[in-house]
Formats: structure tokens, C-alpha cells, sequence
């Protein structure tokens, strides 16, 4: 039996109005992934060791680049769906080996589980840390699983290993029933990115060259801490604000989830930008807050998965990374504000 | 790290003309507003001014009309009837006309030059609304704030929350600064808006950005004004009341509202006031006449804090009391404001400055208010990323 220690998370559609909500028109495949990875690393500090990603699902993977901005560390990426490889063989290998891994696994849409009537519909994702640093603990059960993951749905995969539950402090996940058992899908709003013409505006667009550069801010809420003041600054843009300097600084992650809302406003129709327009058309009016993450640090967000009215000064709040608006055919993603029972 | 304390300039000039077109939606384009404020600030000098006298021009514009981005202060010079003429375009977002007074200031100040000429111009109304969109969200940070859902109505939304929240201020407050602005504004025939409004018809106006509603908002007008700087040696061949320049203060602040530590206030603004007071030689309590930055409603009562003529959440007191009214202890914003004279972005911090020409030399006709003292300019560039505040006498 392979040892190591396996770390896992799900992030599985959520429930609105006791139905459930097979990801919003700002979730897709990159999104449910990186909730999962986010998820399965807590509270694991940023780590800067090379890791191995092997993705699954029915999308093509992501660019290593955007994957390792997720995970705050150096990722080398391997589409094992596309090669045609299963779960388990995939699994196996990596609990055999000696560099810590990553799996990854995503559906998008019930259709792609159509065909295995045993799975309910959903979507959602799962990952998995496997590190060999722990040989102590065996992998779970992973003979019994192996049958389990001959699919590459994340539910095969946590249903086969979710039920092991070994002792307290393995594993770190947030899965319980299968929440979308017995329901039936909501209809996805808009998956597809707006096409043109679009009036993504000229000028006030972030070019796509400094998006990748911000990501680690944006995504990942990197800040800069001082080495010389010890001052820390958000986003990270290389000048302290405490001492003005441009140096020494490290980056510092910052927490992802429990912010304090302290200022909040509704957006109505013709208050948004531009590249908001289809959003406003969709689903109406959205809310933006100002949270407080830390106590030197605040973030302006838009609220997402909840009614504007529902968030108000004093809230807590967590944070996701979800789609913003596409530009130049690509789309862009930043962190929303989510309510924090909704997203435990 | 304080963000730098601003300076003050200390030198005096003085404004011997000021011209104003009709604000608001106007058939006009770009060229023939600024060719129509130019030309009521030259008539306006008592002892006539020719178009020659002036040494240099200033442009305060944001998109000009949506076309002209680049070099548009050429067509200040050609509107003039002088081409040649050396000018140069200010860009300060809303607090363009402001800082670009205070750049023809320094010019006189300096011996650079005599006269100096400041149009401040925008065309809101040519544009669709997609585009008008785009550049009133250009000059906010747009890297975080636009990317989180916001334009200026949304960021001033925000900063309305925490504040009316911090201090227990009532929704009517912000709704009484409308109510003064519309009142004043039914007096200023250049005005956007010319009619009264109540305080319930602000109240229950469509929401924007909660918990601002569409009457707490500064509409979207076409207009230009004009001011003719003059030093104070060259202000007495134009006239035997200019208009002093006493002090002028400017500051910045950090482009996106999450880079500070509260939204209570314009750190801007008040680095940008006691510059300018100091300069100026006098306490905001000198004061008889403010032009405020009322962008939004919630920005007067910011700006009140700010400019020290009401103390930290106190400004919503001062309001409701009616202190702010023409007839009041310190009026506010006579000419109609942002709020109701309109906000043509590059055109309002030299707006400013022709209502306060007017005021102090007691011409403002309807609207007229007692002036016994000292007036103040105060103008934001968005929501407080950079601040000008002028303080005028009549020497």
C-alpha cells in the first residue's frame, strides 16, 4: 500500500433558494479549481518547492503560469485527462513517488457525468495533496478507491476516498453528504464569454501584460512586507507604504477568508462600468464592499453567490476567485466577496 | 508612510476676468464653448482686455469632447484668436479647473508672465452613454475599484455607508444638501438645473449607489468658464477690483480608496486646505463664502470636515441647520454646486472660481450672498486621489 499523506478539498455547487446552483455565471472550470486548491492548502503557508499538478476534466488545463499564481509556488503541469489517463493510475503513481503532488479534478456541467448514473448530476472540483513527508500515514483505503476512480468526475474520486475518514488532522476538507443529491440543476446562466462587439473600454482596461503581473495581488492576495519598517502593503507593487522605500520587501499572503465588511453599496442599473453591462442585464443590480482582511489591510470586491441586501457593514465575508469580465477575448479574475456561511 | 505634506504657494495673483457658458445639455460642441467662455472673460475686464494681452493659456479637460485626446490645448489658442499662443493642457480628472488656476497662479507669480488665460471645458452630451461611461470611470483606480464593480458613484456609495454609519448621520442630511443646491441653482441662469426639488422627491429618487439615489448625483453637462489670472502688478491696468489670489494649496493621495485607512473624510483635501490657509495667512473660520466639491452629496458634507468649517461628523449637523443656505452663517455652494450647475469635469474648478469672482465683487445678481471675508475653492480630482483649494479676497 502506498504511504504518504493525502490533504484533499472539494468545492461542489452551492444552494440558493433550496436549489441547487450549479456554479454562477461567473464560476467556470479555472474557478472551481482554484476554490478546491485554496481550500485543500489551507492552512498550508505558500510554499515555494516546485509542485506537480496533474489536472483532470473536461476542460484542458489551465496555463502552468495562472495555476502557480493559485498556489502561490512554481508548478509544472501535466493534462492527464487529455492523455487519456485515469484517476487512480494517476493517484497511484504519485503516492508512489517522492515530490509532493497535486491532483486536480473538475467537471463542468452535469453532462459530463451523464453517462454514470450513480453520480448525481453536478459540478464541481476536487484536489488533492499527496506528500510523502508523512510516510507514517497510509493513504486511505486506496485499493477500494482505485474502482471508484476509474472516472474522472471529483465526485468518483471523493466519494471513494471521502467515506475512509481517517483519524482527525489527515485530512483537511469541507465535504460532507453530497449536497446536490436528489436535486436538479439550475439552469447556467451565460457560460460563454460575450462576444463581440463588447464595450470593453479603452483605456480603463487592465492590458493583459499587467494583469499576469498583479496576479499574485489579485488572485492570491500577495502583499508586500517590509524588511525594513515591517510595514505591510496591498496589492503588492514593490514600494512599502510605510517607509516609502522600494526595498527589501517579501511577499506575504494574506488571509483568503473572514473579512470584516466595512463599507458596502449597491450598484444599479447605469452605475457599473462598462465591461459590466451583460452582468447588470443578467442578474441585475450587484453589491461592491470594502473588507477589511486585516487590520492594515482593506480590499474593494464585488459581492458575489448572495442578494446586495443581504451584506451590510459589520458582515463577515469570504473571498473566491471568480471571472470578472473577458477583454480582448480573455477573461479576467479577481477575488468576490462571498458571505462566510455560505461558503463553509 | 504620511503621504507628503503639500506646499503652499504664498504668492498672490489676482483674477481680473471670468466668463461662464450656459451649463448643461447643450448644442454646442467643444470649440464653440470654450470660444464663448473666452470671449465673456475678455468682455468682462472693466477696462477691456485684448485677446493679445494674454502670454499663456491653460485647457482643464478630461476627454475634451471624446475626440480631441491629445494636444487639445492648441485649440484653446485658436479659439483665442491667437494662435501661437504658448498653452498647455491640465489633467487632474474633476480637479483639472482647479489645479490648472493654480498653474496659471504660479505662471504670474513667477514674473513668467502677465496674463495668464484658464478655460476649463468638457462635452458630456455627444457621446453615448457606453462611452460617456468609460471616461467618467477612466480616473478612478482602475486596476482594483473598476475591476471590483465600481465607478465614482459607487466608490462615493461606499464612502456614504461608512460614514453615515460611523457618525449616525441621518439619510436627510445628504438629501438637505440637494434640496440648498437646487434651491441655489434656480437662481443661477447658467445652470443644469434650474428647479427645486424636496427633500422627499430626493429621498425616494431610483438608487445609483446605495445610499445614493439619483438626486444625490451630479448630472452629466456640457459647459466651459474661464478666469483671466492676471499678477498683481499687471491686475491694475484691468481693473479697480480684482479678485486676490491669497493662497493656494494642492495635495495627492493614494489612487484607490482601499490604499487608505478610512473613507471618512479627503486626507487630500485637508493637507491641500491648511496649505492653502497657511499660504493664505487665515483660519477656516475667516471664511464667508464656500465653493464646494459636491460631486455627490456625500462629498459637501466631506468637504465641509475637510476644509475645517465643521467639525469630524458634524457637517450633516451644519447642513440640516440650515448654516449652508444663501442667508446662512457661511453659504455654501451659491451658484447651484456640482449638483445642480452641473459637473462638466475639466470646467467646475474654474467654474468655481468665476462664482466667486462674482460673488466678491458683489455681481452675482439673484444669487448674491453678503461676503465680509475671505471665499475658498475646493476641488477634487475623483474621490480624493488629488485636491486644490484656493482661497480669494478682495484684498
Amino acid at each position: 500500500m502506498p504511504r504518504g499523506f493525502v490533504r484533499a478539498a472539494a468545492y461542489l455547487p452551492r444552494f440558493t433558494d433550496g436549489r441547487c446552483r450549479l456554479g454562477g455565471a461567473d464560476e467556470d472550470a479555472f474557478t472551481l479549481a482554484a476554490t478546491a486548491l485554496e481550500r485543500a492548502a489551507h492552512p498550508r503557508p505558500q510554499d515555494d518547492r516546485t509542485h506537480r499538478v496533474r489536472w483532470f476534466g473536461p476542460t484542458p488545463a489551465p496555463e502552468p503560469s495562472a495555476l502557480a499564481a493559485v498556489l502561490g509556488s512554481p508548478v509544472r503541469l501535466s493534462d492527464e485527462g487529455r492523455e487519456g489517463r485515469s484517476v487512480a493510475g494517476s493517484l497511484e503513481e504519485a503516492a508512489s513517488g517522492r515530490a509532493p503532488e497535486w491532483l486536480v479534478a473538475v467537471t463542468c456541467g452535469a453532462r459530463d457525468l451523464a453517462g454514470t448514473p450513480a453520480e448525481p448530476p453536478g459540478e464541481g472540483a476536487v484536489a488533492l495533496f499527496i506528500d510523502e513527508t508523512d510516510a507514517a500515514r497510509p493513504i486511505p483505503h486506496l485499493p477500494e478507491a482505485s474502482e471508484g476512480l476509474t472516472r474522472t468526475g471529483p465526485f468518483a474520486v471523493l466519494w471513494a476516498l471521502g467515506p475512509a475518514r481517517p483519524e482527525p488532522g489527515a485530512w483537511v476538507g469541507d465535504w460532507g453528504e453530497d449536497p446536490t443529491r436528489g436535486l436538479k440543476p439550475a439552469p447556467r446562466a451565460s457560460p460563454e464569454p460575450p462576444t463581440p462587439p463588447y464595450t470593453v473600454s479603452q483605456g480603463a482596461f487592465v492590458p493583459t501584460a499587467r494583469d499576469e503581473e498583479s496576479r499574485p495581488s489579485r488572485w492570491r492576495f500577495l502583499a508586500d512586507r517590509c524588511r525594513g519598517c515591517g510595514v505591510r502593503t496591498f496589492p503588492a507593487r514593490g514600494r512599502c507604504h510605510g517607509c516609502g522605500s522600494s526595498g527589501p520587501l517579501a511577499p506575504e499572503p494574506l488571509p483568503l477568508e473572514d473579512a470584516e465588511v466595512v463599507a458596502v453599496t449597491t450598484i444599479a442599473q447605469g452605475g457599473q462600468p462598462t465591461e459590466f453591462d451583460p452582468q447588470v442585464e443578467t442578474s441585475g443590480p450587484y453589491g461592491v464592499v470594502l473588507a477589511q482582511l486585516a487590520p492594515d489591510i482593506r480590499v474593494t470586491m464585488m459581492v458575489a453567490d448572495a442578494e446586495p441586501e443581504g451584506i451590510r457593514i459589520g458582515s463577515r465575508v469570504d473571498t473566491v476567485l471568480r471571472r470578472l469580465y473577458p477583454t480582448e477575448g480573455v477573461w479576467r479574475y479577481g477575488r468576490k466577496a462571498v458571505p462566510r456561511r455560505l461558503s463553509r | 508612510m504620511t503621504v507628503r505634506e503639500a506646499t503652499g504657494v504664498g504668492h498672490r495673483a489676482a483674477i481680473v476676468g471670468a466668463g461662464h457658458t450656459r451649463f448643461g445639455a447643450v448644442p454646442e460642441g467643444p470649440r464653440a464653448l470654450v470660444r464663448s467662455a473666452v470671449e465673456g472673460a475678455l468682455a468682462s475686464v472693466d477696462r477691456g482686455c485684448d485677446r493679445s494681452s494674454v502670454d499663456r493659456g491653460y485647457l482643464a479637460t478630461l476627454g475634451f469632447g471624446g475626440w480631441q485626446i491629445g494636444n487639445s490645448s492648441a485649440v484653446l489658442a485658436e479659439e483665442l484668436g491667437s494662435p501661437g499662443l504658448p498653452t498647455v493642457r491640465v489633467e487632474n480628472a474633476c480637479a483639472s479647473g482647479g489645479f490648472a488656476v493654480q498653474e496659471a497662479v504660479r505662471a504670474v507669480s513667477s514674473g513668467g508672465c502677465d496674463l495668464a488665460l484658464v478655460v476649463g471645458l468638457e462635452k458630456m452630451t455627444d457621446v453615448t452613454s457606453a462611452r460617456r461611461r468609460y471616461w467618467l470611470g477612466v480616473s478612478g483606480d482602475t486596476e482594483w475599484e473598476r475591476q471590483a464593480g465600481l465607478t465614482f458613484a459607487g466608490v462615493y456609495g461606499l464612502i456614504a455607508s461608512q460614514y453615515l454609519a460611523r457618525f449616525s448621520v441621518p439619510r436627510e442630511a445628504l438629501a438637505e444638501v440637494a434640496v440648498k443646491a437646487h434651491e441655489n441653482g434656480a437662481l443661477n441662469p447658467n445652470a443644469h438645473f434650474q428647479k427645486r426639488v424636496s427633500r422627499e422627491q430626493v429621498l425616494s429618487s431610483p438608487k445609483v449607489a446605495d445610499p445614493l439615489g439619483l438626486y444625490d448625483c451630479c448630472p452629466v453637462t456640457d459647459g466651459a468658464a474661464a478666469v483671466l489670472v492676471a499678477s498683481t502688478e499687471a491686475a491694475r491696468r484691468f481693473t479697480d477690483t480684482p479678485v486676490f489670489v491669497d493662497g493656494t494649496g494642492a495635495a495627492s493621495d493614494y489612487l484607490a480608496v482601499q490604499e487608505r485607512p478610512d473613507l471618512l473624510g479627503f486626507p487630500a483635501s485637508r493637507r491641500a486646505a491648511s496649505a492653502a490657509y497657511r499660504a493664505a495667512g487665515c483660519s477656516p473660520e475667516e471664511l464667508s463664502l464656500v465653493e464646494a466639491h459636491d460631486c455627490f452629496t456625500i462629498a459637501e458634507l466631506l468637504a465641509l470636515e475637510d476644509l475645517g468649517v465643521a467639525a469630524r461628523g458634524k457637517a450633516g449637523e451644519l447642513t440640516l441647520s440650515g448654516a449652508t443656505r444663501r442667508d446662512g452663517r457661511l453659504p455654501v455652494n451659491p451658484d447651484g454646486g456640482l449638483k445642480a450647475k452641473g459637473h462638466p469635469i475639466g470646467a467646475t474648478g474654474v467654474s468655481q472660481v468665476y462664482e466667486i469672482f462674482q460673488q466678491l465683487r458683489g455681481a452675482a445678481g439673484a444669487r448674491q450672498v453678503r461676503v465680509a471675508g475671505k471665499a475658498v475653492a475646493h476641488n477634487v480630482g475623483g474621490a480624493g486621489a488629488t485636491a486644490a483649494v484656493t482661497v480669494f479676497s478682495v484684498g
